[in-house]
């Protein structure tokens, strides 16, 4: 705090405080001195839904797209665990990936919102160019993109050699980027011109582009990025090409964003003044915020969402995240190597139940693949064809022949872990009961509340048998499918905490990641999905949802999936 | 007199010492759980190993301790993990936040349970007497968090109102922060009120059955006099006492208060620490809270003995 920004001397200078008060004031100052020493649209994904959802839920609700011509000004307020890393190669956190360079920075591709689950270009003008053998992409960066008017960049277009060295400094070791990893395919990246980036890759691989959208691979300037590992610690160290500007940032407090000066190269878009953001975690505060009138919008848990259903006042909007309710299942415990049983118990698991008990009936019923792709997704038609998705009283029948051929005519007693965090052990207690019905006893082992310290060692050292838990990763096949039922456990099936093997898969599985030719990947996509219903590794349940409530004064809210299109807030703006 | 201070402030180390190992060990009880904080699963053992290096986790805990505790002293308290900042410069700001936000409650705390209190003693046995007591011990049963919580749904609800979310810092504005602060503090301050009044209503009906205060009844004095002249001074000393022991309880109070109030103060600074299992911050935070606690006993204990001569003894 400078002198000019304290009241005591801003009094004193005015002359209408004594300076007797002054000091008593600065006393009071000196005292501590001397002897003392949301996100905004939607909320974080540990959340649930207002009413039952099924496949024809997932387009995302827009109550409020009107014909209205959108006009400028306004500040959105809305609340979010704000932290303390607005670095977005570094940082875990979405307040300051979505809410801050989701606004202020642009990603080489994005997210599509026609297709959910699906890329478009953001700073590319289009899909590149994948010529032969799908290992050699070539990128056109948009002409029309400029930088932020911000030394040391100064307006200035973004080119091909911003890119590459964004992408390299989020590879770098030393920057320690949670998302080191997902750049290990390419094997060199080439500026042919100012607009043209080449990447070679050791391998083809369509979901690249789902990676470079991904909420935190934002496309940051040479200068900065050359910086490194120190490059972005303050307000001043943020600038993006995106539509708003970041005008202040107190870590773990509030920041506010502007629209930028110069005017933002896309055309008809960003028509608010900025945004205030300011921390608030608590649900039932972030719900006492927005009744009081004190934000526009906040993400709230389906038990407070509820309190503003009817509400004239409120708009709720809601999407699937991409996170996967599961029942791990360790492969290498030999009465599993039996697809009999594993089919069984999956046929046993009631996941309508889950979302509708759990979760207030917010969340989607799924596969392997999450709901909130739905582009990926199996279609629920087939889906409730499927073992495990028909109705109860023909899957535990089914489930109970099943352990009967499998020698368990009268069930079995197991021990499944679990953890009380993000609804778990909720979503356990409908397990065991659901077990229960097929003959399966259950003993429970609850490992606590760190998930993080306590859960997650055991799954990845094997050290369970059954494990109810979930697993948050972006919603394309690779992070859902490749990484978690690949037999090849170092490299690319690293979350395949159960060891599931299956060669015929492998190949499957490889071959999708090849295929930029969406139809024909899709087709591909759907066809592992059968294959991992019908012959299961982990059974998958579905997703939970995400929430947002909305001052009706707001025009083209949406909500979607967890990070997906984040960029959509572009187009909001508000009534006067 | 200076004996008394030195050998209470030579007492305080021991404390502080056990204080200093339970911070920082319980810290490192599972360091593992650091690296899944920060990198989520898809990390390298690379990176696995330097996040363990930058926390000082591949270090022998012996060598860290003292390294650290060295440190402290030398008034280099680390640097935050996530900020790269130093953990003392971090704090500064908030240290202010958290001191108003405690000091109101006690000061709000005596200006409520302190009158109440004599007025219970002067009323004592009538129904006055029974409404207040009944309300000391609501006071004191029901947690403050809880109070919050409803006081602002109820708020909220009914009248589309809470204290304004953004902070206002009693430096920048006075009359917005005071706006801000009085409803928690008020609440915050509610136990102890509850407290003080007890105490201070055992104390004054004590006071009130010595020979000097029937005396000053006899010589035919008003009873304001003998209440406030006479009675209140040694009805209220003790009562010192029981503010610096609830000054713990009041420090603990605004870690939930800071995250309920949206008040930027060391208490939610430490709570978010902990969601990011930053060490450095952890224990600077939870050491200056002990600090805090320890100090302001020793301040009350010297106090105290300043007031009444016998307590030196």
């Amino acid at each position: 705090m400078t002198s000019q920004d304290n009241y005591w001397i801003r009094r004193l200078h005015s002359g209408s405080v004594s300076r007797r008060r002054f000091v008593g004031g600065a006393a009071i100052a000196g005292v501590g001195a001397a002897s003392l020493g949301l996100v905004g649209c939607g909320g974080d994904d540990n959340e649930g839904s207002p009413t039952a959802s099924g496949n024809a839920n997932l387009t995302p609700t827009n109550p409020t797209a009107s014909a209205e011509a959108p006009v400028k000004g306004g500040t959105l307020r809305a609340l979010a665990n704000i932290g303390s890393l607005i670095d977005p190669h570094t940082t875990n956190t979405p307040a300051e990936s979505l809410s801050i360079w989701g606004r202020v920075g642009n990603t080489l591709m994005r997210f599509s919102t026609k297709q959910p689950g699906t890329t478009e270009g953001d700073l590319s003008s289009g899909l590149p160019e994948v010529p032969g053998d799908g290992t050699l992409l070539t990128f056109k960066i948009r002409p029309e993109a400029k930088w932020q008017n911000r030394a040391p960049v100064n307006g200035r277009a973004v080119t091909a050699e911003d890119v590459k060295l964004s992408f390299e400094r989020i590879k770098d070791p030393a920057i320690v980027s949670p998302r080191g990893g997902q750049f290990g395919n390419i094997d060199s990246m080439t500026v042919i011109d100012a607009n043209t980036l080449q990447m070679k890759l050791k391998a083809p691989q369509a979901d690249l582009f789902a990676v470079m959208s991904d909420q935190y691979n934002f496309v940051i300037p040479k200068e900065t990025a050359v910086k490194g590992k120190d490059a972005i610690k303050s307000a001043a160290d943020v600038i993006g090409s995106g539509p708003y500007e970041l005008d202040s940032f107190v870590a773990a407090q509030k920041f506010t964003l502007k629209r930028r000066a110069d005017g933002y190269w896309r055309p008809n878009t960003a028509w608010l003044d900025g945004f205030e953001y300011t921390h608030q975690v608590d649900p039932q505060q972030v719900a006492n915020a927005i009744r009081a009138g004190q934000v526009d919008v906040v993400g709230l848990p389906v038990d407070l969402v509820k309190t503003f259903e009817g509400d004239k006042n409120f708009i709720i909007t809601k999407a699937p995240t991409p996170t996967r309710e599961c029942l791990l299942i360790n492969h290498g415990k030999d009465r599993y190597k039996d697809p009999k049983v594993r089919l069984a118990l999956s046929r046993a698991i009631n996941r309508a139940q889950v979302y509708a008990t759990v979760f207030g009936g917010g969340g989607v019923v799924g596969g392997p693949m999450t709901p909130a792709a739905p582009f990926w997704a199996l279609p629920e038609a087939e889906l409730k064809k499927l073992p495990g998705y028909g109705d109860r009283a023909t899957e535990i029948k089914e489930a109970k022949a099943l352990l009967s051929a499998a020698g368990f005519p009268d069930g079995f007693e197991e021990t499944i872990i679990t953890v009380t965090a993000f609804d778990t052990e909720k979503i356990h207690e409908i397990v065991v009961s659901n077990l229960r019905d097929i003959g399966v006893t259950v003993k429970t082992e609850n490992v606590g509340t760190d998930f993080g310290a306590n859960f997650l060692p055991r799954e990845v050292k094997r050290e369970y048998t059954l494990a109810t838990t979930l697993f948050l990763s972006g919603g394309y096949p690779d992070a859902q499918l490749v990484l978690y039922h690949h037999s090849d456990t170092k490299t690319k099936g690293t979350r395949n905490y159960g060891d599931y093997s299956s060669p015929a898969l492998d190949v499957k599985l490889e071959k999708q990641s090849t295929l930029y030719d969406l139809p024909q990947r899709q087709q591909l996509v759907y066809d592992i999905q059968r294959d991992l219903i019908n012959a299961p590794g982990p059974i998958w349940m579905g997703s939970r949802s995400t929430f947002g409530v909305w001052s009706t004064k707001l025009r083209n809210v949406q909500q979607y999936s967890f990070a997906a299109a984040f960029w959509e807030s572009e187009n909001v703006w508000i009534k006067a | 007199m200076y004996q008394f201070v030195l050998r209470r402030v030579l007492l305080s180390i021991p404390t502080l010492l056990i204080v200093s190992f339970l911070i920082f060990g319980m810290v490192r009880i599972n360091p593992d759980s650091i690296v899944g904080a920060r990198l989520g699963e898809g990390y390298s053992e690379e990176q696995a190993r330097q996040i363990k290096h930058d926390y000082g986790l591949d270090r022998p805990v012996a060598t860290e301790y003292v390294r650290w505790a060295g440190n402290i002293l030398t008034g280099d308290w680390g640097k935050s993990a996530y900020t790269y900042r130093p953990v003392l410069a971090e704090m500064a700001p908030k240290i202010a936040v958290t001191l108003e936000l405690a000091l109101f409650a006690v000061i709000l705390s005596v200006l409520i349970g302190l009158p109440v209190g004599v007025y219970s003693a002067m009323r004592q046995d009538k129904w006055p007497d029974y409404v207040l007591r009944s309300n000391a011990i609501l006071g004191l049963s029901v947690p403050g968090f809880y109070i919050a919580t409803i006081v602002l749904a109820l708020l909220a609800n009914q009248l589309q109102w809470i204290p304004d979310i953004r902070y206002h810092s009693l430096f920048d504005d006075p009359l917005a922060n005071l706006k801000q602060m009085w409803l928690p503090a008020l609440i915050l301050s509610l136990g102890t009120a509850a407290a003080v009044m007890r105490y201070s209503r055992t104390m004054m009906l004590e006071v009130l059955r010595q020979d000097y205060i029937r005396t000053a009844w006899s010589k035919g004095l008003d009873e304001r006099v003998v209440i406030f002249r006479h009675a209140l001074k040694n009805a209220a000393l003790p009562v010192v006492t029981i503010l610096g022991l609830t000054m713990a309880t009041l420090v603990g109070g605004t870690v939930i208060f800071e995250g309920l109030f949206g008040l930027p103060g060391l208490g939610r600074h430490l709570v978010g620490a902990v969601a990011r299992k930053d060490f450095a911050v952890i224990q600077g935070v939870a050491l200056f809270f002990a600090l805090a606690v320890i100090t302001i006993n020793l301040v009350v204990d010297i106090s105290y003995t300043v007031l009444d001569p016998r307590a030196r003894r």
